[in-house]
């Protein structure tokens, strides 16, 4: 090995091994002389570590800074110095933002953090002076910068009777303006004049897209922070996008005679809580759009110091802020109004509808059943979360393990054709376990309806493979734990929709692997007692 | 600062130089042929693989096809399906089955190559010694094809396309794998018949296997002769007759009562073995109508509001011809004048080509490195398959790469104008009240006989 100057040399040891030594053998890629520039891992044994093999593992790094510098895609990281294993540098406090990707996350949190100390990092978690809250993340090699700005206002938000109204106001600020626009097309630029774009409306959040090259950064940004700062649609582009909402909700669902049912199902149990609505509307909320209720919905929603600008890839560190600021930071505050949505709504009743549908081929049970997550401390909030990633692992199967719940069900009955089944987080109050059951005519439709809930009543602990727990462990190595580490600016997003902030999420890694068999069967059984739900029966007709 | 700017070149050329190496084709010890490509990131292998027979007999071999290839993971070598399962689950193999071309029958795997040794015993025995139990048989007919035929027959984007295939294609129409599912096409054939089409089509001379990932090209071939070596060599079904397309330049309406208006632009497009010319006409059908920078997204959706999106290609049916379709869903109050724009849109196309920065966008788009490898190793053997289906040279997908990094503009219009269809077929379903100036007018596409072109 050749070093510049004189090497450092880690042993490597615990539980995160195997996810360091994937990274290492990640960016240590073949065609590539890592050593040569900064950093080589020798590995003594290949993947996967055992722990009794521990020992024989060892990274070498030739210049700690610098490696880290590449491996984040940024300038300081960190003081190097020399490293005692063994702990010496526990006394060494962090100064500033602990940084990393993925990789240099799990170094960190396995290996580097109790031997080092953080000395100097790049601001990446800050506020812009309008309020914004700008996020970095540093992945692994990434050709274009992402741009990910998220508004916390979604479905949820919608009033009653026009459902899907958020998502409209995303149409009108993102859509490009064309020759309906009054400044004409060639006046005004399209929102993808410097790469790609797109905008996505969820329950709870809105978010507007872009990936562009590093050299457009600013420009694109510029851009995006234009269209956010005011509602300056037309009358015709409104017209325009209300039907082009139109038409986006029969290609996503009109044509589906099972979604069509389900979004008027979700539609009426949305009237009592938003939260479990359904958000792009339906044809009727959507023919109540117009440019006035747009105006007032952005006002009151689109404030800046509410919105999370998440920027991932080549970034220049040291001036993004800046250039954050010359942009984004320029979005104009609004006077304070209220925006507290008022008090939590009641939780709705029970919705049963039956339907017959030309459309339908097979009859089909469709049910969301409601469940009110954990409330309290966030230790408690994500060990739930991570409860019930491990139940949809056990609904689903494990890819190298035993057969899910939901094929055993459909293998033990004739009458079953299909079901499907996926527990989801809506936000920090609620969860949904969707399922969708197509069977024969003669099959009893009630019995149908209460398959999984049953199931789910009679889980044991002698129902959850070891072999699962291992795979949330598994889980638990790749999952990222500070923002700047998660492997995409994505997930970022994904994280925050849910309604978590982003110190929450270092929760999750502990929440994974301290997750029991216990935990999943009593989750199982709390979602087997849903709080409310909705329930659908489709027939066809002829 | 300029290191880090190196650094980041670094990660730059890291990220958007294919790991991949040239794809080879060859013929392992027993005979079979194949295609490799090695990708060097990564752990993943796919194994895609595709046999080519022929029949008189179009519905029953339909009907075979429904069971042949899927069935066999109801059990195999005397071990049940829930056995099967188990076995694959625990390897981490992903099995599935589809075809690949029209008379061709094939599926694929995928694991990751430390299973390599393991997964081939196991797919040896669902190739070669299926169960075919007739408790099996009977379950997939009526849990799984008679609901899919009900919901295949109905899709209104394939009921535009039984009408085209009847229209434009009418030797293929009822041979194609996109007519319609007839009831005697699902119908369970017997366990004895199943094993012995099984044993006279599956063989290992007329079977093509496409292997990529980081493996060597001894270890894949050892691989394909362990999985599928011990197969019969059976005779080589002679080369798929190719359909005569019948170009008509016509607009046929089926009414239904539907929320909105389906609409399908279709042509036909010559397979062409040259890479200038092919990439050239898949550049200017993404320019217009894929996606939201194309022609007719910004004619349709921006400028008239008639229709939320727009998309534009081409799919191979048969080893010489692709068949050419853009799709728009419209709403009903603007279909009529929206059919009008998108066939004016076409005639643009045809008469000016496309400028240069719709180019620089497309080959951007086709030329962006994928993500993740996983899907990086089954694209590869998926497309390396196909070429090898359609008798194309081996080094097809990589001369039709370079082709977009060096194409001009001005040989992409050249070529617009000379190879992209001049007549098209128009189908719409819509209902009676939409207004739509159509050459027939019937009520189901099992009608389409009636139009009489």
């Amino acid at each position: 090995m050749d070093c510049d100057t004189a090497p450092t040399r880690l042993p490597l040891l615990g539980r995160g091994l195997p996810a360091v030594g994937r990274t290492l053998a990640k960016i240590n890629a073949p065609r590539f002389d890592f050593c040569s520039f900064f950093v080589q891992a020798t590995l003594a044994q290949h993947l996967p570590f055992q722990s009794d093999q521990s020992q024989s593992c060892e990274l070498i790094i030739c210049n700690l800074n610098k490696a880290m510098t590449l491996a984040v895609g940024r300038i300081t990281v960190f003081e190097t110095g020399p490293i005692l294993p063994g702990g010496a540098a526990a006394a060494l406090e962090p100064k500033r933002t602990r940084v990393g990707d993925a990789f240099v996350g799990l170094v960190l949190s396995a290996v580097l953090l109790p031997l080092l100390g953080a000395v100097e990092a790049a601001a990446l978690n800050a506020k812009l002076s309008n309020g914004v809250l700008l996020q970095t993340v540093h992945p692994a090699p990434a050709a274009e910068v992402a741009i990910r700005l998220l508004v916390p206002v979604g479905g949820r938000n919608d009033p009653r009777g026009r459902e899907g109204l958020a998502h409209y106001v995303e149409h009108l600020l993102a859509a490009d303006p064309g020759p309906l626009s009054a400044t004409s097309s060639d006046g005004a630029l399209r929102l993808s004049a410097h790469g790609y774009a797109n905008a996505y409306t969820w329950p709870t959040a809105t978010v507007y897209v872009m990936n562009v090259g590093q050299d457009s950064l600013e420009s694109a940004l510029s851009l995006l922070a234009e269209r956010l700062s005011r509602l300056a649609a037309s009358d015709a582009i409104a017209e325009r996008e209300r039907r082009i909402v139109q038409q986006e909700y029969y290609l996503r669902y009109g044509d589906n005679p099972g979604l069509r049912f389900l979004a008027e199902l979700r539609t009426k149990i949305g009237r009592t809580d938003p939260m479990l609505g359904w958000n792009i509307g339906t044809p009727d909320s959507i023919r109540s759009f117009d440019l006035s209720s747009a105006q007032v919905f952005f006002d009151r929603w689109y404030r800046p110091e509410t919105m999370t600008l998440v920027l991932s890839g080549p970034l220049d560190i040291e001036n993004v802020r800046e250039v954050a600021e010359r942009t984004i930071g320029l979005i104009p505050q609004r006077p304070a109004v209220l925006r507290d949505a008022g008090p939590v709504p009641p939780v709705p009743a029970p919705v049963v509808l039956e339907r017959d549908d030309p459309d339908a081929a097979v009859p089909m049970v469709l049910r969301n059943l409601f469940v009110r997550a954990a409330a309290g401390p966030a230790q408690k909030v994500i060990a739930e979360h991570a409860a019930m990633l491990a139940l949809q692992y056990l609904l689903m199967g494990l890819k190298e393990g035993s057969k899910g719940l939901l094929a055993t069900l459909r293998d033990s009955r004739k009458d079953l054709h299909s079901i499907d089944a996926e527990i989801t987080r809506l936000d920090r109050r609620w969860l949904v376990l969707g399922m969708s059951v197509e069977a024969d005519p003669a099959a009893s439709r009630n019995a149908i309806a209460d398959l999984v809930t049953k199931r789910l009543a009679s889980l044991t602990e002698r129902d959850v493979p070891d072999r699962l727990i291992t795979e949330i462990r598994n889980l638990a190595d790749r999952t990222w734990i500070a923002a700047e580490d998660a492997p995409n600016a994505d997930d970022v997003v994904d994280w925050l929709r849910l309604g978590f902030s982003l110190n929450e999420r270092s929760q999750l890694h502990a929440a994974l692997i301290s997750l029991k068999k216990k935990d999943v069967v009593a989750f199982a059984h709390k979602v087997a007692r849903p709080d409310t739900s909705a329930t659908g029966f489709l027939r066809p007709s002829r | 600062m300029s290191s880090f700017k190196l650094a980041v070149a670094f990660f730059v050329l890291a990220a958007s130089t294919p790991a991949s190496s040239q794809a080879i084709e060859g013929k392992t010890p027993k005979g079979i042929a194949y295609r490799y490509q090695r990708v060097a990131a990564g752990e993943n292998v796919a194994v895609y693989f595709g046999w080519r027979y022929g029949s008189p007999d179009e519905v029953m071999e339909r009907a075979l096809l429904s069971y042949v290839v899927p069935a066999m993971t109801f059990g195999a070598g005397g071990e049940s399906k829930d056995t099967i399962d188990r076995k694959l689950r625990e390897l981490g193999v992903t099995w599935g089955t589809y075809q690949p071309l029209e008379r061709t029958v094939g599926g694929y795997a995928t694991f990751e190559r430390p299973k390599l040794d393991q997964a081939a015993p196991l797919l040896a025995q669902i190739v070669q010694k299926p169960n075919y139990t007739a408790k099996d048989l009977d379950d997939r007919h009526k849990k799984v094809l008679i609901p899919f035929r009900e919901k295949f027959n109905r899709e209104p984007l394939n009921q535009l396309q039984f009408v085209q295939f009847a229209v434009n294609l009418p030797d293929f129409a009822d041979r194609s794998r996109w007519a319609p599912l007839s009831e005697a096409g699902i119908k369970s054939p017997s366990r004895e018949k199943l094993v012995e089409w099984h044993n006279a089509t599956l063989g290992r001379s007329n079977l093509i296997v496409s292997v990529a990932g980081n493996l060597s090209e001894g270890d894949a071939g050892s691989f394909v002769d362990r999985v599928f070596g011990a197969l019969p060599s059976v005779v080589e079904p002679p080369p798929l007759p190719e359909p005569s397309y019948k170009g008509l330049n016509k607009v046929i309406k089926i009414e239904r009562n539907v929320p909105q208006v389906y609409v399908r632009l279709y042509g036909v497009l010559e397979r062409d073995d040259d890479p200038i010319k092919t990439a050239a006409l898949v550049i200017a059908l993404g320019a217009f109508g894929n996606g939201n920078e194309s022609n007719l997204y910004k004619a349709l959706r921006e400028e008239l509001g008639a229709a939320y999106s727009t998309s534009a290609g081409s799919f191979a049916i048969s080893p010489h011809l692709n068949l050419m379709v853009a799709t728009v869903q419209f709403d009903p109050e603007k279909a009529a004048v929206g059919i009008e724009r998108l066939r004016e849109e076409y005639r643009k196309l045809l008469e000016n080509g496309i400028d240069e920065a719709m180019v620089k966008h497309e080959t951007d788009r086709l030329l962006a490195p994928t993500n993740p490898q996983s899907g990086l190793v089954a694209r590869i053997a998926t497309n390396n398959l196909a070429v090898a289906l359609r008798g194309l040279p081996v080094n097809t997908p990589a001369e039709i790469r370079k082709a977009y990094m060096n194409i001009l503009t001005e040989q992409i219009n050249e070529l617009i104008m000379e190879h992209m269809p001049k007549t098209t077929t128009l189908v719409v379903i819509a209902p009676a009240s939409v207004m739509i100036k159509a050459d027939c007018t019937i009520k189901s596409y099992s009608d389409t006989a009636k139009c009489g072109f």
